[in-house]
């Protein structure tokens, strides 16, 4: 199907997009040409798993989860690959370099929620789901305003992070890369696009596992030849580390980030629980044939990000001694000031310290890839819950044709992808700090608490689960905005309505008591059905008997 | 997918049995690594310096990193105890609750 067309638009983007960036490159800086050439050859493979994928999807179930011919282990490297973002390479180890262990916290509050979805999760979702986290809601609630609800909150997450990463990606890709910033931006979305509607889950969950391999063996050859230079001695490494950062012995321990306490609860407690409702990660879960694939995934998924993550504590504190002491890596020469390319790059200069330009390039590479993989798995996330709950489900009330179904999920893709890069132009210039506690904090309060109660408890009614999520939503907008780093740094007022920067110690309990207030109240025909079904709905969690 | 077969399924001896296994290995697992992790979090909050303590007297390496690396493999640990446990456990139950639910 389509597949002139789709053969055309390959050809166009790998040349007629990259070719005159490459170009230009020679010119300016030769020293990204083995990063633009492992970038290509990174496309065209992706391309060609596209083409590939695009002739396997043919039903809605292909389309949307892959058919389900995902296994456990494949899962479980897409699921870390959706994780492992390029702000986790770069920016978490920007700020080990910067901070020390402070920036080692976020990988620990990023891990620990895997376990989680395991424990409670993993295993229902497979089994009360189809393409989803809508489907698991409205398994025994009503659908309409259930599913209207759920797929609002997740669009907002899907859109918030989508802007977060093209903005990240727009400003990364024209540092390694020395192409225009809008170029950069365009060139994500167009391929994004074409993964999602042209090669479906199938397409866009491949395309995560070849990026989460090359991610993970070129992070852990770039933390091993620098860890070769300490002898392999932790030791060695951090007093080393801490004789040259200017807070000293600080930096092996947790400080200043993390000052108050409020906000370090608020913060550890969106991670957490943001993580375990982010609507990406959770649909790779419809993937897998069973809920023991599903399982398995999760273990490989933990394995993979815990052993990825040491590798990012060792390149962070090896930065510190490789690259921050070595005048090639500032501005001017100056050692101490600024970073060259900004204070993202220093795991990119490491990667030049320890292997010079080629291993600089392929990192550069394996960055691009990493953020073309991330926003493909939101940008289906997105296009799913327009296509399947919205247009299917609420409006269509179920009677949607299956081609009817994914020729809107194609174009709600398109469109998202036209909206991504029109957001990501407009701001580049913003500080958007803001963005990643702003969409943790909804997918905590709005989709996490809706879901665990939606599963666990017999009281929850529909208008429980509306009010409940559109509270856990409003709320941590609302705190987010009238923080200081909205209501201040973007919005240019003297003070901050609300004192802390991270909603969901607040938003969250919110949402919780909502949903639990409202339902007990209810008495609706519609909540006595409600209840009513949750025996059927805990039988098909427990058993996946229809499966 | 009939109330009527899920009717069956519930009545069977040993669906309580499966529900109330899988319940107490989940919850308890739930409640360890988040019990962890959140003590973690409460000593950052109110206590930093218990985590600056050197592991010996002659070196910089402080505790926290040791119990850093030690929560992500208990985290990886407890996954894999999980996984165990069920695969042994719950699936073989599950099967047979329903074979016999479906007669």
């Amino acid at each position: 199907m389509n597949s002139f067309i789709l053969k055309m638009l390959l050809a166009a983007t790998a040349f007629g997009l990259l070719n005159p960036a490459l170009a230009a490159e020679v010119k300016t800086q030769a020293a990204n040409l083995p990063a633009i050439m492992m970038f290509v050859f990174f496309v065209l493979v992706t391309l060609g798993i596209t083409y590939w994928a695009a002739k396997r999807t043919k039903t809605a179930s292909d389309y949307y989860a892959a058919g389900g011919g995902i296994t456990g282990t494949q899962n479980g490297l897409a699921i870390a690959g959706d994780l492992l973002s390029a702000a986790t390479l770069l920016g978490i180890s920007s700020l080990i370099f910067a901070k020390g262990y402070d920036g080692f916290l976020y990988c620990l509050c990023l891990i620990v929620a895997f376990p989680m979805i395991l424990f409670i999760m993993a295993e229902r979702l497979r089994n009360l789901g189809r393409y989803t986290v809508a489907d698991v809601m409205s398994f025994r609630l009503a659908q309409r305003p259930v599913r209207t609800m759920t797929a609002i909150s997740s669009l907002t997450v899907v859109i918030f992070y989508l802007i977060a990463q093209m903005v990240g990606a727009g400003q990364v890709i024209k540092l390694l890369f020395g192409i225009e910033y809008w170029v950069a931006v365009v060139a994500v979305g167009v391929l994004m696009v074409i993964y999602v509607t042209f090669g479906g889950m199938i397409a866009t969950t491949w395309v995560q596992i070849v990026k989460a391999v090359l991610l993970v063996a070129g992070g852990t050859l770039v933390a091993m030849l620098a860890f070769v230079k300490f002898g392999l001695s932790f030791e060695a490494l951090a007093a080393k580390a801490v004789s040259v950062h200017k807070d000293g012995i600080k930096i092996l321990a947790p400080g200043v980030m993390f000052a108050d306490p409020v906000s370090a609860v608020s913060l550890a407690l969106g991670m957490v629980f943001g993580t375990a409702g982010l609507p990406h990660i959770l649909m790779r879960f419809f993937t897998v044939p069973n809920s023991v694939e599903s399982r398995k995934s999760v273990f490989v998924a933990t394995g993979v990000m815990g052993f990825f993550f040491l590798m990012i504590g060792l390149i962070g504190l090896s930065a510190v001694v490789l690259v921050g002491t070595d005048p090639q890596y500032f501005e001017g020469g100056t050692i101490g000031g600024k970073l060259l390319g900004g204070g993202n790059m220093p795991a990119m200069h490491l990667a030049h310290a320890v292997g010079g330009n080629l291993l600089l390039g392929f990192m550069a590479a394996v960055a691009f890839a990493t953020i073309l993989a991330v926003v493909s798995g939101l940008a289906l996330a997105g296009a799913s819950a327009i296509s399947h709950d919205i247009y299917a489900n609420a409006i269509k009330r179920g009677t949607a044709t299956e081609a009817d179904e994914i020729r809107v999920s194609k174009t709600a893709s398109l469109g998202l992808g036209v909206l991504a890069v029109a957001l990501g132009i407009m701001f580049e210039k913003h500080n958007l700090a803001f963005l990643s506690g702003l969409t943790l904090g909804i997918a905590a309060s709005a989709s996490f608490p809706m879901l665990i109660l939606s599963m666990y408890w017999r009281g929850l009614t529909t208008r429980g689960a509306v009010l409940g999520g559109l509270i856990g939503l409003v709320s941590a907008l609302a705190f987010v905005i009238f923080s200081k780093a909205v209501w201040v740094t973007v919005l240019g007022y003297p003070k901050p309505l609300f004192p802390y920067e991270q909603p969901a110690l607040f938003s969250m309990p919110l949402a919780f008591i909502t949903a639990w207030l409202v339902s007990i109240m209810d008495n609706s025909p519609q909540a006595q059905q409600d209840r009513a079904t949750f025996d059927d709905q805990d039988v098909m969690a427990e058993t996946g008997y229809a499966r | 997918m009939s109330t009527d077969f899920s009717q069956r399924v519930r009545n069977h001896p040993k669906y309580p049995e499966l529900v109330n296994r899988r319940k107490r290995l989940a919850w308890t697992l739930t409640g360890s690594t988040l019990g962890v992790f959140f003590t973690f979090v409460l000593v950052i909050a109110f206590s930093p310096q218990w985590l600056a303590i050197p592991i010996s007297s002659s070196g910089v390496t402080t505790v926290a990193v040791p119990i850093g690396v030690a929560m992500i493999v208990f985290f990886w640990l407890s996954t894999g105890l999980y996984v165990r446990r069920a695969t042994r456990d719950f699936d073989g139950l599950t099967e047979e609750i329903l074979r016999e639910a479906a007669k």
